[in-house]
């Protein structure tokens, strides 16, 4: 990281001095608010992610949201809460693509404002209630700077009650590991087959060191959920997704995975949009896509062709009440 | 000519060009235009807005003058923020990671309409970097537009002594750090996406020599192109007789069918 903001109500906030120790050779530039950088016009999202920039901020407002219908893995209420904006990673189907217009990395220090949100929330519910945390970003991928996670799991072991989903790609597992297995944290991973890795998952693990971490969370007695999202089509989808599904089931014990989730590529129309002027020499945006109710997928046929192998597949190991269907 | 110019010219050799209503020279190899705007604001922004329009295919804007500030006398500063202290618009470039610019220092640079000499710590005062910034920000992205300032007048160096002479040996003596900043623009991968566009812009030129295209028609086969060149990974071959725009791109849209789309081990 060669450049940092730091948003001048936050210079001595003890998370802003302990990462800016990690970059002692960084520029280190105050600014006001994030959004002033992180929102400015005339930004290359496609450029900037060659060499990010770090911006440490306040968040101010609402922290902790509703998920939008349909995004829970079975809990009556849901809501998504983002510790940090934007990812280490580079998936050429990314959503943060065509929804932010910087690639810098922001990073919310007042971790505490959002576990005080947490327990407003929890505390507005009889059952318990979801969390999800990898919806603006990778849960873990920037932990080993962050040290977000070994707080956020502090505070769950106090609050059964409230149910956590950490969603990544990244075997950064270190700051799990130095706590007991909670059952109330689902650390999940995305997976695809590792052709589709390898095309399209840009500077992630290979399917391999995913599935080795699943297993070890596995073995240790931890949680862990699939997240099978975004299926990708090609025309050789069944022998890809197939591999994929006989190395995930000879690697993992499928009947104690907390839960599957299942969904084909989709992106609104507008983001679907930027993504081709900002990619358009990328081959996944050009594979024949329709649009639905502002939505760009495939097909109806090949969406329920894609949907219907891997249902099949997947019936062979689990069991309906770990299965949800992504819409 | 401005003093600034001087030092620029005799580094790049550069030549003279004939652009209307632009001060403009360039590389025998074209890999470097060096236009003069004008003292203030307004005339930075014309002529930079003039520059892009006369030179689409220009990929990185970079902004060399003086500015005073409480910095040592001669330093090169790389702006970190462009401010126009009149309108309070500011900009921040995006700075990349090569050496030649993190180990430039940096500051903010605020754009005056008149000089000012209440320094300010942080920040040095110049009257053109927000007119290049409004005008460049409307064809170029933050990561192409960045500015470069020499400290002209500071405490000790008062703003009166500054004169033609001083500026040119000012900038000749920071050309050890700017050249490097110009040749690290120079060799960005601004250009990768902008690559395939040009093959694309060549198809159609030889599609339009075949049938008539309509605005409307050379926007679909541009998609179709995309589409086709990134699946296929070659560029597509037009029949020889074809009678019309729609024609083209339904040949097209066949062998799009017939292409495999499929994924394989790199
Ligand atoms: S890992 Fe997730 S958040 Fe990161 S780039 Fe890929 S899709 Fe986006």
């Amino acid at each position: 990281m060669q450049t940092v903001y730091v948003e001048q109500g936050i210079r001595d906030h003890h998370r802003t001095r302990d990462i800016l120790n990690r970059y002692p050779r960084a520029r280190v530039i105050d600014i006001e608010r994030y959004g002033d950088v992180f929102n400015s016009a005339s930004q290359d999202f496609r450029l900037q992610k060659s060499n990010p920039a770090l911006i440490l901020a306040n968040k101010p407002g609402r922290r902790v949201l509703p998920t939008p219908p349909g995004y829970h893995i079975g809990g009556e209420h849901n809501y998504y809460f983002a510790h940090m904006l934007n990812c280490v990673y580079d998936c050429r189907y990314c959503f943060l693509q065509g929804m932010y217009s910087s690639a810098n990395y922001v990073v919310f220090v007042n971790s505490e404002d959002f576990f005080t949100d947490i327990d407003t929330v929890c505390a507005e519910h009889d059952k318990p209630v979801w969390f999800f945390s990898g919806y603006d970003c990778d849960s873990l991928a920037l932990d080993p700077i962050t040290g977000f996670i070994d707080d956020c799991l502090n505070h769950f072991k106090k609050t059964p009650q409230a149910h956590l989903e950490l969603r990544t790609k990244s075997t950064q597992l270190r700051s799990i590991f130095k706590h007991d297995p909670m059952p109330n944290v689902v650390t999940a991973f995305s997976l695809s087959p590792q052709d589709i890795v390898a095309s399209e998952e840009h500077g992630t693990p290979s399917l391999k060191k995913r599935l080795s971490a699943l297993k070890q969370l596995q073995d240790a007695g931890w949680p862990i959920g699939l997240r099978f999202d975004p299926l990708l089509y090609c025309d050789n989808f069944e022998s890809q997704y197939g591999g994929m599904f006989d190395e995930v089931f000879a690697a993992l014990d499928m009947s104690l995975v907390h839960s599957v989730s299942l969904g084909v590529f989709r992106l609104p129309k507008g983001f679907h949009k930027k993504l081709v002027r900002l990619y358009p020499d990328a081959r996944l945006l050009s594979a024949p896509m329709d649009s639905r109710n502002g939505i760009m997928s495939y097909p109806c046929r090949t969406e329920e062709a894609m949907r219907a192998y891997c249902m099949q597949r997947l019936d062979e190991v689990i069991t309906a009440d770990q299965l949800f269907p992504c819409s | 000519m401005p003093a600034e110019t001087r030092a620029l010219l005799d580094t790049y050799k550069l030549a003279q060009c004939t652009t209307r209503h632009l001060r403009a020279w360039q590389t025998k190899t074209d890999d470097l235009l060096v236009i003069e705007t004008g003292m203030g604001k307004l005339n930075a922004a014309a002529h930079t807005a003039a520059a892009l329009q006369a030179y689409p295919n220009i990929m990185a804007v970079l902004n060399i003058g003086i500015a005073g500030g409480p910095y040592p006398y001669g330093q090169a500063l790389l702006a970190q923020r462009v401010t126009d202290r009149a309108s309070h618009a500011q900009w921040y470039p995006h700075l990349p990671n090569a050496q030649s610019f993190t180990s430039l220092p940096s500051s903010v640079v605020e754009s005056l309409d008149q000089p000012d000499t209440h320094y300010t710590q942080g920040i040095v005062f110049d009257m053109e970097a927000a007119g290049v910034f409004s005008a460049a920000s409307h064809y170029l992205s933050t990561s192409q537009v960045h500015c470069v300032k020499v400290v002209s007048d500071n405490p000790d160096h008062p703003i009166e002594n500054i004169n033609k002479a001083s500026v040119s040996q000012l900038m000749r003596s920071a050309m050890s750090s700017i050249s490097p900043l110009i040749e690290t623009l120079q060799q960005s991968q601004f250009t990768q996406a902008y690559n395939q566009q040009a093959t694309i812009s060549s198809l159609v030129d030889s599609a339009n020599t075949l049938a008539h295209h309509t605005v409307n028609d050379t926007h679909l086969l541009r998609d179709l192109l995309h589409r086709y060149i990134n699946i296929a990974d070659t560029t597509p071959t037009w029949p020889e007789h074809i009678g019309s725009a729609s024609q083209l791109r339904k040949h097209l849209q066949q062998q799009l069918d017939e292409l495999p789309f499929i994924y394989k081990a790199l």
